[in-house]
């Protein structure tokens, strides 16, 4: 297992397709933080005691999104572009046999497969982040405190299995389609579809299930967005920007983006802001991260069993 | 005989009278008996005060028309007492009168010291008589006078220090400061620097001031018959219980003294603390799980509390219980617990709420702010776990059932 691994790891290090892509989020990555980092003055200001600066870095919005948003949206097409062509491309050049019928057992090479991909994502997020990182502390000037290097950590691995989801499923689909831009085609209308139209589906879910009658009545609405958010977390792209910004956000209380609050329960609220402590914030997402963990080891999972049924013929 | 009787006061008569005694040389001077001798004390009665020196004017006059030497004697004097005849400061015998002419003398009188070098300070009190005879050289004429000089104390009558006030009952709650005006009247004929003295219970500040100024004082000038107005500011204890206190004015000049008793009656401050016992102010809960805490309640007032209520100021569909629900009766300086119940909503969010109990006396209310700090179940935690670890365990399962092929 541990050749088919490092063969594959050279293999996606050594592509062009991974220099572009790599080159791609790199360049995306520090222009959102250079933005992220100018804006960052302006929404400090007035604040009179601003606290985890730097996880700002990650949350606000500079010209068009913020790094997690830009994660959430396009983290999935750097594990489709590592994964979509993972055991098709083999087979539509007959190394597949070719490969089985050394002393390696089958289970070895997609294993081997899915933690080269694993790895390899892993890299490319962590070094983004140091990335991030460093140019903050360069242009802030702000040293990120214990809680918030833990809740960049748990960001991470949370990011890792994210794009790993989206490279099971591309593998998954290069398992089940022989052709290279059927599979390509398939994750990337996945993709598109629970990125950009998720939206749509889950407003006419809600509006199915609890319908807004009276758009005054408080009740109705809050219902109706809590329906809608619901029907929206089907996509794994909801599920992890919810999740992350819980993480990112220590001062998000809950999972809903909409609650009812009581005036009193308000002035209560805001009587003391203070900052969630991490292992709290985690509670909170508990449900979302074991939904993103377990659809990950799910895809695996379905691929590897797939991939373990299927028959290699030289053709 | 001729007994007239001439008493004088002292030197002060002397002048006036030798003047008209001049006067009356010329005119009466053919008419004047060959002989004639008038001897008299200026007034027949003289009182004096204790610290005075008795010193009484003795009129010896010359009526006839040839010059006459008087002799003098003591006739009569009280016992233990020093009496002598003086011409200024010669004591003296006798005297030589010309004729038409008078001399004055004087007659002064002191006690025999009780000691010998020591001089008697006072002159005892009582009615004394002197007598005095003078008779001419050869004796045909004389004649005697007595003056009874009384030795009494003054008698002051109007002449007096006193001491008064408007309002010398005084009521209000220990935190209070209370101002006694006092006015200081000084009836005597002195001007005089008055010292003022208060007498306080144990505890208590006190301090004079001149009206409408700030300045403390201890003493204060005030002109022969005239008034002042002092403010007596009494300040209690901060632990002041309830009840009457009495205080002493005093006010006192070398000539006299005055007082005045004042009252300050304490009615009692309003006052309560409530805190945990512990000092902590945070709670940390689950949402949906009770939470309590003793909150201890103490009357920190002088007045006893009859009843103590509570409330809380919390976020709607929060529940908060008292137990007991309200305080009977609580002494100064006395506390008790109170068990604080509070259920958060199912509903309510991760994180820090605010829940105010409003503790609710007689006329006097404390808050008591505790942080409620909303934790995350972990329940939900454990299940995730186990749900991943499920999800793992299919996956061994697979490779266990697939592998090695």
């Amino acid at each position: 297992m541990w050749t088919i691994f490092r063969k594959e790891l050279s293999d996606h290090f050594t592509s062009t397709r991974f220099l572009i892509t790599f080159a791609l989020i790199l360049m995306v990555a520090a222009v959102t933080t250079y933005t992220a980092a100018t804006n960052l003055r302006q929404a400090l200001e007035g604040v009179a005691k601003p606290s985890h600066v730097f996880l700002l870095l990650f949350t606000t919005s500079g010209q068009l999104f913020s790094l997690a948003q830009f994660n959430a949206f396009f983290g999935p097409l750097i594990g489709i572009i590592l994964g979509f062509d993972a055991i098709n491309r083999e087979r539509n050049d007959n190394t597949l046999s070719k490969l089985i019928s050394q002393p390696i057992f089958r289970d070895a090479v997609i294993n081997g497969k899915f933690l080269a991909g694993v790895t390899t994502i892993a890299l490319m997020l962590s070094s983004m982040v140091l990335l991030i990182t460093g140019l903050g502390l360069l242009s802030v000037g702000v040293v990120p405190g214990g809680d918030e290097a833990g809740r960049l950590a748990v960001y991470l691995f949370v990011s890792i299995a994210y794009v790993s989801f989206w490279m099971g499923l591309a593998i998954l689909f290069s398992i089940l389609f022989r052709s290279l831009a059927t599979s390509a085609l398939a994750a990337v209308a996945l993709w598109i579809f629970f990125s950009f139209f998720i939206g749509f589906a889950a407003s006419l879910v809600a509006g199915a299930i609890a319908p807004v009658d009276n758009p005054r009545d408080p009740r109705q609405v809050v219902a109706n967005r809590n329906a809608e958010d619901a029907a929206s977390l089907a996509s794994p792209v909801v599920l992890y920007s919810q999740a992350t910004s819980t993480i990112l956000d220590p001062f998000r209380r809950t999972r809903q983006n909409l609650t009812m609050v009581g005036p009193m329960e308000r002035f209560s609220m805001e009587r003391f802001r203070n900052p969630l402590p991490l292992d709290q914030s985690i509670l909170v997402v508990v449900p979302y991260l074991t939904l993103m963990i377990g659809l990950t080891v799910v895809c695996f999972g379905l691929s590897y069993v797939i991939f373990m049924r299927q028959e290699v013929r030289s053709t | 005989m001729k007994t007239s009787r001439w008493i004088a006061p002292l030197a002060l008569a002397v002048l006036s009278l030798r003047l008209t005694a001049i006067a009356a040389e010329g005119d009466a001077k053919e008419d004047r008996p060959p002989r004639g001798l008038t001897a008299a004390f200026q007034y027949p009665g003289v009182t004096v005060e204790p610290e005075d020196t008795i010193s009484v004017d003795l009129l010896v006059r010359n009526r006839g028309r040839s010059d006459e030497t008087v002799l003098l004697t003591v006739a009569e004097q009280p016992d233990a007492w020093d009496v002598q005849l003086k011409k200024f400061s010669a004591v003296v015998s006798g005297v030589f009168v010309a004729a038409g002419q008078e001399q004055t003398l004087s007659l002064s009188a002191k006690p025999k010291a009780p000691e010998p070098g020591r001089q008697a300070q006072k002159l005892p009190a009582g009615a004394y008589r002197f007598a005095v005879n003078a008779r001419t050289a050869d004796g045909v004429l004389s004649q005697s006078s007595s003056v009874t000089v009384t030795v009494r104390e003054k008698v002051r009558g109007k002449e007096r220090v006193t001491l008064e006030t408007a309002y010398p009952e005084l009521r209000g709650p220990s935190d209070d400061k209370f101002v006694f005006s006092l006015e200081v009247r000084n009836d005597t004929d002195q001007d005089a620097v008055f010292n003022f003295k208060a007498t306080a219970p144990p505890g208590w500040e006190t301090s004079f001031k001149p009206a409408y100024e700030q300045k403390q004082i201890v003493s204060l000038q005030i002109n022969a018959n005239s008034n002042k107005t002092v403010e007596l500011q009494v300040t209690p204890p901060y632990n002041a219980k309830a009840g009457e206190y009495e205080f002493r004015a005093e006010a006192g000049s070398p000539k006299g003294k005055a007082e005045k008793d004042l009252k300050v009656v304490i009615t009692g401050t309003y006052a309560i603390k409530a805190g945990t016992p512990s000092g902590l102010l945070s709670l940390v809960t689950e949402k949906g799980q009770k939470a309590s805490v003793s909150i201890v309640v103490q009357n920190t007032g002088s007045a006893p509390q009859s009843e103590i209520n509570f409330q809380a100021f919390k976020p709607e569909n929060w529940e908060v219980k008292f137990e007991p629900e309200k305080i009977k009766g609580l002494e100064p300086g006395a506390f008790k617990q109170v068990e604080m119940t509070l259920t958060p909503a199912a509903q309510a969010l991760v994180g820090d709420y605010s829940v105010n109990a409003q503790v609710q006396g007689e006329k006097a209310s404390r808050d008591v702010e505790f942080r409620i700090t909303i934790k995350a179940a972990t329940t939900w935690g454990w299940v995730g776990v186990g749900i991943i670890v499920v999800v793992i365990a299919g996956l061994a399962v697979a490779f266990k059932a697939l592998g090695r092929r």
